[in-house]
């Protein structure tokens, strides 16, 4: 009796586990690399490639580095780092491209602007490849300051979340601008309370 | 009561309620399985019944096994799980001098409390001898202080220090317990003179243990994929709805909303804290980028029902923390289109003229011109009317000394 209830037992067990193994794969939208490691790459210094790496990158045709203009084709053909590949927003996630992100090298992802660069380089991070990077700025940027015969110095390192405005000289001059300086916690922040408990084990 | 109680599902005060009832129902299968009785223990280390080997090891099997794969599969948050720390010498010792009480008392302290609620004497008699212990414990607790709190390795785990994956850990562990479970039944059948052909006729457990190992060997080709504890967004529904411009709103729509006091939505600042100290948006909270995922924000993210838009100077660490937490399946969650770089260029610099005849040229110059005047009179860094801000509990776990023990 014992035996059959174990027997029992270790099915149910291992066919939960078989389940949601099912499951996951079917609802889990193909990721292969965790959250986790997401955002430990995506934050590193180096995933952005600023223009005074690029321009030297660029004198260099034999570095084993691929740029990848995620764009439409038409932008594509109307101006683009040498080089470079095109494949659109659109379909880089299907199947036919997956072996050039497979390929040893680092890939090099710019478009119109960087958020959909940066937008497209965390989805092919999370689907598990790596060595996928994001050159700063939009196309139009690059091509001002870097495709130029001498890359602008003032350039070298610019992104595209860098301030542009002194926000608060906006406001100087503010009849009641000072409020925010008695108030600076606003009522919409949530209050959080924390409440302590001790664990306790044994058996 | 992980993740009830945490997650902040179940009342921290009702804590000892569980306690009691888990308890009762522990008790009960201890008594059930025949541990009430000292012989039971004592047959382990005689060589006559391992049965409590047995239990013990196939017990720690399951729970490994299961929390290999309920946490690969995102159902158990291992961040939760409490792991108890390690203080070397003294558990050693400690396990010298359990073990002793073992071999001599056939009780452990759980199991001497299930024999003396059956009224086994040598039970109370062990209870008797566990409090005197205790007592000696903590009389003289400053000079076996420095042993009890001394060799302090933290939380450590073995696979760790043995430099190998717990996915092998778990495969080795498991074949370990299989081959003592076939050994000491050998040494079992020996001890009790055991006949040839009553062995001969004992069900076969071969079923369970091919499965187990089956299952470890999958685990350990399995990618390591999915240990975040989120019900992730797949990539399709992230693709779509960023492609339909469903993360975004434009700047126009925010300064909107910051004019007319709509209290329905919170602003997160990415910038670092010296720059949102200088200026932020009207009720922003400041977030580290890296840290949206923490344990400290998940019940802001859950719970609060409010639209939340992300903003930094530009758009791209938005959009980075916007497609992590999308796909951790947070929702309502937009970004600032442009940035404040790009609200503050339509607020503040003169957009050049073009069709004045056109409608919307029209209406969008004369917002900008009432949304320029509305934040140079400081109307976007005025206080939101008076407004019962939501309360949100994090549960600090917090973590003894040491505790535990069987």
């Amino acid at each position: 009796m014992s035996h059959k209830l174990l027997n029992i037992g270790a099915l149910l067990f291992f066919g939960l586990i078989s389940a949601g193994l099912l499951l996951s794969n079917i609802s889990s939208g193909k990721y292969r690399a965790s959250i986790t490691k997401v955002i430990d790459t995506s934050f590193e210094e180096d995933f952005l490639v600023y223009y005074a790496e690029l321009y030297q990158l660029m004198q260099q045709p034999e570095n084993g580095i691929q740029f990848v203009d995620i764009r439409d084709t038409e932008s594509f053909s109307s101006g683009h780092i040498p080089g470079a590949i095109n494949i659109p927003e659109a379909t880089i996630f299907s199947k036919e491209y997956r072996k050039i992100f497979q390929q040893p090298g680092q890939k090099l992802l710019y478009s119109h602007e960087e958020q959909e660069a940066i937008y497209t380089a965390m989805i092919l991070l999370g689907k598990g490849y790596s060595n996928i990077r994001v050159v700063a700025g939009g196309f139009d940027t690059i091509e001002a300051h870097v495709l130029n015969d001498v890359p602008d110095p003032s350039y070298r390192y610019y992104k595209d979340d860098k301030a542009r405005f002194d926000y608060p000289r906006f406001m100087q001059s503010s009849v009641t601008g000072q409020n925010r300086e008695k108030d600076p916690k606003s009522p919409v922040v949530p209050q959080v309370q924390t409440e302590v408990i001790t664990i306790q084990g044994g058996c | 009561m992980a993740p009830f109680i945490p997650e902040g599902l179940v009342n921290p005060s009702l804590l000892l309620f569980f306690a009691l009832v888990l308890g009762i129902g522990f008790g009960y299968i201890l008594e059930q399985a025949g541990f009430s009785s000292s012989r039971k223990l004592a047959g382990l280390f005689y060589g006559y019944d391992f049965v409590v080997l047995k239990v013990f090891f196939t017990a720690g099997i399951t729970a490994m096994t299961g929390l290999l794969f309920f946490s690969f599969l995102g159902w158990v948050d291992m961040s939760l799980v409490y792991i108890n720390p390690t203080f070397l010498w003294s558990a050693i010792i400690g396990g010298l001098i359990m073990g002793g009480g073992f071999i001599m008392g056939g009780f452990c302290p759980g199991t001497s409390l299930v024999g003396a609620v059956i009224g086994k004497v040598d039970a109370m008699v062990f209870i008797g001898g566990m409090f005197i212990g205790m007592f000696i414990f903590g009389h003289f607790y400053g000079t076996f202080e420095p042993l009890y709190t001394g060799s302090f390795l933290g939380h450590i785990q073995i696979f760790e220090t043995l430099g190998i994956g717990k996915d092998w850990f778990a495969l080795m562990l498991a074949t370990v317990a299989l081959i003592a479970f076939a050994v000491t039944q050998m040494i079992e059948d020996k001890v009790n003179k055991v006949s040839p052909s009553v062995i001969s006729q004992r069900p076969s457990y071969r079923m369970p243990a091919l499965m187990l190992i089956g299952f470890l060997v999958l685990f350990v080709f399995l990618p390591a994929v999915r240990s975040s504890g989120f019900d992730e967004t797949p990539v399709d529904q992230l693709n779509y709805e960023w492609h339909a411009g469903m993360a975004k709103v434009t700047s126009e729509r925010v300064v909107f909303d910051i004019m007319n006091e709509r209290n329905d939505v919170v602003y997160i600042d990415l910038r670092q804290s010296e720059q949102y100290q200088r200026f932020s948006l009207p009720g922003a909270i400041n977030m580290n980028p890296e840290e949206v995922l923490d344990r400290k924000y998940r019940a802001f993210f859950r719970r609060d029902s409010r639209e939340k838009v992300f903003f930094s100077d530009g758009t791209s660490v938005p959009t980075q923390v916007w497609t992590i937490a999308r796909r951790a399946g947070i929702s309502h969650i937009y970004i600032l289109e442009g940035g404040l770089n790009g609200m503050f260029e339509m607020l503040f610099t003169d957009k050049p003229e073009e069709d004045n005849n056109n409608y919307m040229y029209g209406f969008s110059k004369r917002f900008a011109k009432e949304a320029r005047q509305y934040f140079r009179e400081g109307g976007a860094v005025k206080p939101a009317p008076d407004k019962q801000a939501p309360v949100h509990t994090i549960i600090e776990v917090q973590v003894p000394v040491a505790s535990g023990g069987c």
